[in-house]
C-alpha cells in the first residue's frame, strides 16, 4: 500500500538555536524547525490546524500555512525545500465527526524545480486526501512544470468532480518538467486521468494504486508530444476504464513489475488496449508485469487484444492468467 | 535546436528532414504536440505545401 511507504521523517537537521524572525510573521522565529537539506526548509501545510494561515512563515508545524499553492511561492529552486502536507480525515469513508475533515482542495502548479511535495499521513495506507475543485472534470490537482519535482503520499479523490490528478508538461519554453518522481500515491475512483504526461523524459512512477479511474491511469494524449525514458514499476491498476498504461508513442521506457487487473480481460471479453498500449512507440522494455488476460488465442480480451507493443520493443516474461508470455503483443 | 526537441520531432515526424524540424521550432512550434495541434495553414506557412503533404497528405 502506497501511503505506508512514504519515507518520513527523512534525515533532518535542527535549525540554529536562535533564528532571526520576521516581525509580525508568526512562526518565523521558531527554534524547533527541521530541515531536510543543508539549505532547504520544510514548509508545513495543514488546512485543519487552528492556526493555519498563509500569512504564517510555515516552517513551524504549530503555525502552518493554509494552502499548498502559497507554500510553493515560498520555495526556491534546488534549495532542498520540502512541502509537508499534514494528514487529514478527508477519506471518503471516514467519520467526519472526528474533525480534521477538510481534505486538500486545490489545483496547484509546481513551477519551482527541485521541490518535494509530500503528504505526511501519520498512519493509514493511502496517504493525504487531495481533491480537485473545478467541476465537469476540467480540473487538475497538481500540474508540474518544473524540473526535478517529487510528489508522494497523496490519495487523489474525484469528489464527484472528476478531472486529472497530476499533469506533467515539458514544452521547452515555459514548462520543463523532466525527471519527476511520483510515488506512494492512490488515484481513486471518480478521478478521470491519474497521471498525464506531455513530452516528459525520465519520469519515475512507482508504488501507486490506480483504482477504477474513469479514463486512463497513466496517459499521453496522442495529440500531445510523446514521452521517453519513463520508468514505471510496481504499480497496481484496477479496472481503469480508458486503460492502465496508455502511452502511445513512448520510446525507450522501462515498464516492469506492474499488476494490471481488468474485469473484461479476465472474463475474457473485449478489452482492446486497456492493459499496456505502446502503439507507435519504439524500443521499450516491458518485463515481469502481471496481466489479467489469457495468452494469445486470437480472441477478445487475450494478450494481443489487451496490449500493443511498439516497434523494436522487447516484452520479456510478462505473466498472463495461464502462463508467461513469449512474444510481443500485436 | 535543443537535442530533446530534435529527438521528439525525429520520432514524431520522420518524414521530415532536420532542417524542417528546425523551421518548425523557430516558428514557435517547439514540440511535436504543437505541430499536431497547429492548423494546416500554419504548417503550410512554415514548411510550404510539398513538405506539409508529407505529414498531412490530405492538405491542398
Amino acid at each position: 500500500m502506497p501511503g505506508q511507504n512514504v519515507q518520513w521523517p527523512i534525515p533532518l537537521q535542527r535549525l540554529p538555536p536562535w533564528f532571526p524572525g520576521q516581525m509580525g510573521v508568526r512562526g518565523s522565529d521558531t527554534e524547533l524547525g527541521l530541515r531536510a537539506h543543508s539549505s532547504g526548509v520544510v514548509l508545513y501545510v495543514d488546512p485543519n490546524h487552528l492556526n493555519a494561515n498563509d500569512g504564517n512563515d510555515g516552517t513551524d508545524a504549530s503555525a502552518p500555512m493554509l494552502t499548498v499553492a502559497h507554500a510553493i511561492t515560498h520555495c526556491q529552486p534546488y534549495r532542498g525545500d520540502v512541502i509537508a502536507v499534514m494528514a487529514n480525515n478527508g477519506w471518503q469513508f471516514g467519520d467526519p465527526v472526528l474533525g480534521y475533515a477538510t481534505p486538500i482542495r486545490e489545483e496547484v502548479i509546481m513551477d519551482v524545480p527541485g521541490v518535494r511535495l509530500v503528504g505526511v499521513a501519520s498512519a493509514g495506507t493511502v496517504g493525504v486526501v487531495w481533491e480537485p475543485v473545478t467541476a465537469a472534470g476540467a480540473g487538475t490537482c497538481i500540474t508540474i512544470t518544473a524540473t526535478d519535482c517529487l510528489v508522494e503520499g497523496f490519495s487523489f479523490q474525484g469528489a464527484g468532480l472528476g478531472g486529472r490528478a497530476i499533469s506533467i508538461v515539458w514544452d521547452g519554453i515555459t514548462a520543463h518538467a523532466d525527471n519527476p518522481i511520483i510515488r506512494h500515491c492512490l488515484f481513486d475512483q471518480e478521478i478521470d486521468i491519474g497521471i498525464q504526461l506531455d513530452f516528459v523524459y525520465f519520469a519515475d512512477i512507482s508504488d501507486c494504486i490506480f483504482l477504477e479511474l474513469d479514463a486512463q491511469a497513466i496517459y499521453t494524449d496522442p495529440l500531445d508530444s510523446d514521452s521517453a525514458f519513463l520508468c514505471i514499476h510496481e504499480n497496481w491498476f484496477i479496472d481503469c476504464t480508458g486503460g492502465a498504461l496508455s502511452l502511445e508513442g513512448a520510446d525507450n521506457c522501462l515498464i516492469k513489475s506492474n499488476w494490471i487487473y481488468n474485469t473484461a480481460a479476465a472474463t475474457p471479453a473485449a478489452a482492446t488496449n486497456l492493459g499496456i498500449d505502446l502503439a507507435t512507440g519504439t524500443s521499450n522494455l516491458v518485463c515481469d508485469n502481471y496481466l489479467s488476460c489469457l495468452l494469445p488465442v486470437a480472441a477478445p480480451g487475450d494478450y494481443d487484444d489487451f496490449c500493443t507493443a511498439g516497434a523494436a520493443d522487447a516484452w520479456i516474461s510478462n505473466h498472463c492468467m495461464n502462463g508467461p508470455t513469449t512474444t510481443n503483443p500485436t | 535546436m535543443l537535442p530533446k526537441h530534435y529527438q521528439g520531432f525525429s520520432h514524431a515526424f520522420p518524414e521530415l528532414a532536420q532542417e524542417d524540424h528546425e523551421k518548425l521550432f523557430k516558428a514557435g512550434l517547439t514540440t511535436p504536440g504543437h505541430v499536431k495541434k497547429a492548423s494546416d495553414d500554419r504548417i503550410k506557412e512554415v514548411l510550404g505545401l510539398s513538405k506539409t503533404k508529407k505529414i498531412r497528405p490530405k492538405v491542398k
